[in-house]
């Protein structure tokens, strides 16, 4: 069965031409990929394989550095650098200082 | 407005404070709303630089890194390649080894990278059909729509009609092929020197090297042009 990702000879609209500058917050998730990757904590095609784990839905429907950022979690996850717990208490942290912000 | 603290100014600070009564002056930006991959961007790294895994100063230097690779890299391969026979038989043979000799580091991420070479009987484009896969070495990050779907569905089994809304039209005879990137390995397309270039200098012939013509989207820039 062919998975959401494997999209090479499907039918497709016209190819969208307009240069994007990345947004920082985009160069970010390509820098913690290349560190982790100059650490051997990641690789690129274990990042490929969580992005094809990842969902149709949030495949299809995010942005390029918005599912690389949920597949590397998921991989730090998966090799046990980091915890679901200690993930989720920071996620948990970080809103919470975004709603204290005026 | 609710997230002054990392997006507007790169801020890795989120407990400064402010003069009273002064605002941000920061111009408007579209990059403004905390979507939840942005907070798991901000968690992740600070929870990685919490634990010692990476610091900071890491992050910045990658950032770094990124920010000085561009296609002008490649256009320095090709016009070399274009101007050395030696050198372009070297570069089609062991493209790792001989754009390392021409001081780039390609030891990132351990890739193999191949020069496939276009000329009047064959052109090549490149895609990646399962993700985004590129020859960041040497021309730095592939442009939005290498990693589009659209692109990623269609160059390999229309490749003259993705070429056509590039603006290149080839030869009927021409044999286009397409080669799918993999995590591994990454291509760079080696374009036709453009004629009447015989006596220009490989630094005004780089110029002519395009980000595209190195992909095979397009050929390359025609001289005086």
């Amino acid at each position: 069965m062919r998975n959401y990702h494997d999209m090479g000879g499907q039918p497709a609209g016209p190819i969208d031409r307009h240069e994007h500058e990345l947004q920082h917050w985009e160069k970010r998730v390509e820098a913690l990929i290349a560190v982790l990757g100059s650490k051997k904590l990641t690789r690129s095609d274990e990042g490929r394989r969580a992005l094809e784990t990842i969902g149709a839905e949030t495949y299809l429907g995010s942005g390029y550095a918005e599912r690389r950022i949920q597949a590397l979690a998921n991989n730090m996850i998966l090799r046990g650098v980091i915890t679901i717990e200690e993930l989720s208490n920071k996620l948990a942290e970080v809103e919470q200082r975004q709603n204290q912000l005026p | 407005m609710s997230d002054h603290h990392d997006h507007h100014h790169g801020h890795d600070h989120h407990d400064h404070s402010h003069p009273p009564g002064q605002k941000h002056p920061f111009q408007a930006d579209v990059d403004d709303t905390l979507t939840y991959p942005r907070r798991m961007e901000i968690a992740l790294r600070e929870l990685l630089i919490e634990k010692g895994i990476l610091t900071a100063d890491e992050i910045r230097a990658a950032i770094e890194d990124m920010d000085s690779r561009s296609p002008a890299g490649g256009a320095k391969v090709v016009a070399r390649a274009w101007v050395d026979p030696e050198f372009k038989a070297a570069l089609l043979e062991d493209a790792n080894a001989a754009c390392t000799r021409l001081g780039f580091d390609m030891s990132i991420r351990e890739l193999k990278l191949v020069a496939v070479e276009n000329t009047p009987e064959v052109h090549n484009i490149v895609v990646c059909t399962l993700c985004s896969c590129y020859p960041r070495a040497l021309l730095g990050l592939p442009p939005a729509w290498y990693k589009s779907f659209a692109y990623r569905s269609r160059v390999v089994n229309e490749p003259r009609a993705v070429l056509a809304e590039f603006g290149t039209t080839l030869p009927d005879n021409t044999v286009v092929r397409v080669h799918d990137s993999t995590a591994d390995l990454r291509y760079l397309v080696l374009p036709m020197r453009p004629a009447n270039t015989e006596g220009m200098s490989e630094e005004q012939l780089a110029a002519l090297v395009t980000r595209d013509c190195m992909i095979g989207v397009s050929a390359a820039r025609s001289a005086g042009a």
